[in-house]
């Protein structure tokens, strides 16, 4: 053990400085919800321009986003990485860092660095029937891996989104969704918790949309996020239904700091969230510490 | 004071180290060695010490010398914006935001009679900071680090290191090893480093038998740990096989109820390497710092909308454990303790890692006269 | 039947009676630690584990740190709240932790059924384990030690041999100016040759011994130490305190060991405890941060000299942070300085009279007003 990797330097020549955020300048900004529950999609270039032609990344990736003076925070990238001009990230203001990123403006820059995570085994899903079942901001890292599984839907067989919030003002990518509402390409539930006036579609909790549009499990792949209660049941739901343990992948939440799975922040059992995570089996998550 | 050729063992006075290590730092190395300031023994630049104050006579010292390559603060960058400016036709020009990289900058560092425990934890840092994600910060110092170990004659009250995999005459991590024997320190260059570094006319060529000698001195020390006399060793692996069907066990409840939470073990530890990225300063100028932190903290795990994924005390000091003795040696291959018994030590409730280790060897015990038919 | 024996006969008994009589949810007392003498907290639920506690000069704890912990822990599903105290057992020194409780309104006095224990000094474990060392006892015989006091002495026993020492050249610093060896609040009192005696003592009993002056063991306290430092000039004590708190490694033992540093939300501890998923988004973007992670000394300094600061009129100077440090911090010279200010200030002193109003949430006429204009 002694001497190794005595070898491999940092600097220009050698490897990457993984802690060192890029600058990117936010081009646009959208109010997908206002009021307490305020959710803001960011999207972003790097400054330099070969930063972000090399930029890419899978499905379910996430980037930490500085505001420096602020903090950093790790969000999933709600675009698809089949986008190559810009990338986007869904934030609910919660603390100070996202805060601080509600008050940016057009043209502001942030620091990013990423891609961070496993992302979504799309590959092993060719074929398949997807379903993608996502509550509240939860959305985020859903929409990435369906608009890429629209945009490519060749390569896979029905696809369908069950996606619900508490109250129609909780509604993310409400402008997508009444798009995709009319898109042959996907079949699109949606549902909130309490009914509304002129509310057509489904009332009621997301798992229990989940039952009403009862998705077959042969040759299916559930996808799900949101709320950790909501997950809970949804896959209750789904198992009721026949799905397998591998057929059910999920994003596991986590405070994380380094991205990089060093501070040991979102270790759980023998995985670091950040780093093996955040995309993960059911069968993967049952074999772990439930501390998530 | 070069030599014609480099060695790989030798023997050096004890009256002839302090004027080897002098002549280390007047080659441009830092040079740090053990002292004893207020009954307290810690590792001080040479520069600083009197020749008769450097330490060959000590248990341990009180902290270990992980902060050479692992500081508890470290600045990992500096941001600043520009402030915005007016040009010519004085529209607003919005000043730029500019990130600077601080790249860690060390001497030649020599950590001089470190113990073989503080050594392998080093080794088993550098298994941390580096994988795929290599850790610039970490390997900028590290590469500058040498480590000259000193051979335990007696361990400490607490130590443990042969129940992890270690040996009071451990090489793991070392450039050279010196063991106390009859005429001097048996000194063996354990890398190239290390031959460099003996290339010296301090040392001379070892008698016939040194080796063995300096093996007796070891085995001394081996049974003489009053924790192993006391409890027997304990078997890391049968640890980490225990450890998997315990998980909900009231065992952990029923420990952690003493612990106050402080972080006192995890600063204390040598392989402990959980920290916390922080920016200091405004939103226009400030930096970026690492320091330490600890899954023992309660805000450790604690995500911003509240929820906490180990909220109470027996989920963390669960964590430590399980952390060190199976997660570690399940991903990494290497267990996360090095037996040094510093968080025995220090602890102010008596929470004892050592005798987690003696009671989940009595559930092996347990489980196996279960499995006899 | 020595003293210890019979002592450590009636605290069973008390315990035992209550668990059986389910007087009390769970006991919190002292039971053998795992190395030099030192005892550990323990909680026993069961009538049956009484056997574990033990009472003796190795009950260094103040068992009332966790209390608030308790207080605080969320119910479970379908848990009903249980009104019935915990016992604990307490030294004088703790007792007036318990005191400062009662003052601040946080726990009733039903929360906690105390048994007293009257109290001969505790051992400096650093100290005892200094003497042993020098004594060259043998290191296994180190670990199983029984404490005991005989007249003025300390009687260490252990395999092999045992030690005799004037008690008061191992006791804690605290043991040696202490005026309370009698707890005055509890429910039942355990003396010093194991009788015991029942009833609640109320503390008006307290202002009249202070009224008088002086109690039977009651001792001068000792400031020479703070006047030394108040002596220096502001360059000698600022060089004095950059020295010593300069150690400190931010693992927040002191604060942790505190009973009275119970506030979820610390103005110098970074970690929040107080975020609740109910907690606002507005008030989490907005907190102020401010102290730092990092321990360089500006941040330090600030962390201690505030803390300090707010222990004023409620420490007790049960010394439990001093000694839970694990870099040799003498806080105790920065809370003994605070409870000094406080005598001369206002004549008061914490943890003697429950039904006092708190220090600083009090204003009188007769309070020095130099710095009204």
């Amino acid at each position: 053990m002694s001497g190794s990797c005595y070898g491999q330097g940092y600097g220009e020549a050698g490897g990457k400085n993984l802690y060192l955020p890029k600058i990117a300048e936010i081009i646009n900004i959208k109010e997908e919800t206002k009021g307490a529950r305020a959710v803001k999609t960011f999207r972003f270039r790097f400054v330099d321009e070969l930063a972000q032609r090399s930029f890419s990344y899978r499905a379910g990736q996430c980037a930490i986003v500085s505001v420096f003076g602020a903090g950093e925070c790790m969000f999933a990238l709600s675009n698809t990485p089949l986008i190559k001009d810009y990338m986007e990230v869904s934030v609910l203001r919660q603390g100070r860092v996202t805060a601080a990123l509600h008050e940016l403006q057009v043209g502001d820059t942030i620091g990013v660095r990423g891609p961070f995570g496993n992302g979504f085994p799309i590959a092993n899903w060719v074929g398949k029937n997807i379903i993608f079942i996502g509550g509240g901001i939860g959305q985020a890292p859903i929409r990435s891996i369906m608009n890429t599984c629209i945009r490519k839907k060749g390569d896979f067989k029905r696809l369908t989104l069950i996606y619900g919030a508490r109250t129609t003002a909780d509604l993310v990518f409400r402008d997508e969704l009444d798009q995709l509402l009319k898109s042959p390409d996907i079949e699109v539930h949606l549902s909130i918790d309490v009914a509304e006036k002129s509310w057509p579609h489904f009332v009621g909790f997301v798992p229990t949309n989940v039952l009403e549009v009862k998705p077959p499990p042969d040759d299916s792949i559930a996808v799900t996020c949101g709320p950790p209660i909501m997950i809970k049941f949804v896959i209750m739901n789904l198992e009721k239904l026949g799905f397998k343990d591998d057929q059910i992948f999920t994003t596991v939440e986590a405070k994380m700091k380094c991205g990089i799975g060093k501070c040991g922040r979102c270790n759980i059992g023998g995985v670091y969230v950040c780093k093996d995570g955040p995309v993960f089996s059911q069968k993967q998550l049952k074999a772990l510490p439930q501390e998530y | 004071m070069t030599q014609d050729r480099p060695m790989k063992e030798g023997l050096i006075k004890k009256g002839e180290v302090v004027r080897w290590l002098r002549a280390l730092a007047k080659e441009g190395k830092e040079v740090l060695v053990p002292v004893e300031t207020d009954g307290k023994v810690g590792y001080e630049p040479l520069s600083s010490v009197k020749d008769d104050k450097v330490l060959l006579d000590f248990t341990n010292s009180h902290r270990p010398p992980k902060g050479v390559v692992f500081p508890q603060n470290e600045v990992l960058l500096l941001y600043e914006t520009e402030k915005d400016k007016k040009d010519a036709a004085g529209k607003i020009k919005k000043g730029s935001l500019k990130v600077r990289e601080v790249r860690p900058e060390m001497k030649e560092t020599v950590i001089f009679a470190i113990r073989p425990c503080d050594a392998r934890a080093v080794a088993i840092l550098d298994i941390v900071f580096s994988g795929t994600n290599m850790d610039p910060y970490y390997w900028a110092r590290r590469e500058k680090v040498l480590l000259v170990g000193l051979a335990c004659a007696e361990p400490d009250l607490n130590c443990f290191c042969t129940s992890v995999g270690g040996s009071p005459g451990g090489k793991e991590g070392l450039d050279i090893l010196l063991t106390g024997i009859d005429g001097g320190l048996y000194a063996e260059a354990l890398t190239t480093k290390g031959v460099d570094l003996m290339a010296s006319k301090a040392f001379e060529a070892p008698g016939a038998g040194a080796s063995e000698e300096a093996e007796v001195t070891h085995k001394a020390a081996i049974v003489a740990f009053a924790r192993v006399l006391k409890d027997g060793v304990v078997e890391p692996k049968a640890v980490a096989e225990t450890l998997t069907g315990k998980y909900e066990d009231p065992y952990w409840d029923e420990t952690a109820r003493r612990c106050i939470g402080c972080g006192a073990c995890a600063f204390l530890c040598p392989t402990c390497h959980c920290f916390d990225i922080n920016d200091e300063g405004t939103k226009r100028k400030g930096r970026r710092v690492r320091s330490w932190d600890t899954c023992q903290f309660p805000d450790f795990t604690q995500h911003t909308s509240g929820h906490n994924p180990r909220p109470l005390k027996k989920f963390r000091i669960r964590q430590r454990v399980y952390h060190k003795f199976k997660y570690m040696p399940d991903n990494i291959g290497v267990l996360g303790c090095v037996g040094c018994g510093r968080c025995i030590s220090m602890c102010p409730m008596n929470m004892d890692i050592f005798k987690v280790l003696v009671d989940v060897k009595a559930w092996e015990a347990q489980a196996k006269k279960g499995a006899k038919p | 039947m020595s003293h210890h024996e019979e002592r450590n006969k009636k605290v069973r008994e008390v315990a035992k009676k209550a668990l059986e009589d389910k007087k009390v949810r769970y006991f919190i007392g002292y039971t053998p630690g795992t190395y030099c003498g030192r005892d550990q907290p323990v909680f026993v639920d069961k009538p049956g584990d009484v056997d574990r506690l033990q009472w003796g000069p190795g009950s260094t704890h103040n068992l009332a740190v966790y209390i608030m912990d308790d207080k605080r822990r969320p119910l479970k599903k379908g848990e009903q709240p249980d009104k019935r105290p915990i016992g604990i057992i307490v030294k004088g020194c703790d007792t007036m932790g318990l005191v400062e409780y009662l003052k601040e309104r946080i726990i009733d006095r039903n929360d906690v059924f105390l048994v007293g224990v009257e109290c001969d000094g505790i051992v400096d474990q650093a100290k005892l384990e200094a003497r042993l060392k020098k004594e060259k006892v043998p290191i296994k015989a180190r670990l199983d030690l029984k404490l005991s006091v005989e007249g003025d002495d300390l009687i260490v026993d252990y395999e092999g041999g045992n030690l005799k020492v004037p008690f008061k050249d191992l006791m804690l610093d605290k043991c040696m100016v202490c005026d309370r060896r009698e707890p005055i609040m509890h429910d039942v009192i355990i003396t010093r040759t194991g009788e015991l005696k029942e009833g609640r003592e109320e503390t008006a009993r307290v202002g009249e011994r202070r009224k008088k002056g002086r109690s039977k063991s009651r001792k001068e306290e000792d400031y020479a130490d703070i006047k030394a430092i108040e002596d220096m000039t502001l360059d000698e004590r600022a060089a004095y305190w950059d020295k010593e708190l300069s150690r400190c490694i931010r693992c927040y033992a002191c604060r942790s060991s505190c009973p009275l540093c119970y506030c979820e939300q610390c103005v110098v501890d970074p970690s929040n405890l107080s975020t609740k998923p109910t907690t606002a988004p507005e008030e989490k973007a907005r907190r102020p941060k401010w102290v730092e992670r990092n321990n360089d000394l500006s941040e330090t300094l600030f962390f201690h000299l505030v803390r300090a600061l707010h222990t004023a009129g409620r420490c007790i100077d049960c010394g439990e942070c001093e000694r839970a440090c694990p870099m040799d911090i003498p806080l105790r010279k920065l809370t003994r300085k605070i409870r000094k200010d406080m005598k001369e200030l206002f004549d008061q002193e914490a943890g003697s009279d429950p039904n006092e109003k708190p220090a600083m949430a009090t204003a009188r006429e007769e309070d020095p007003q130099e710095f009204v204009r």
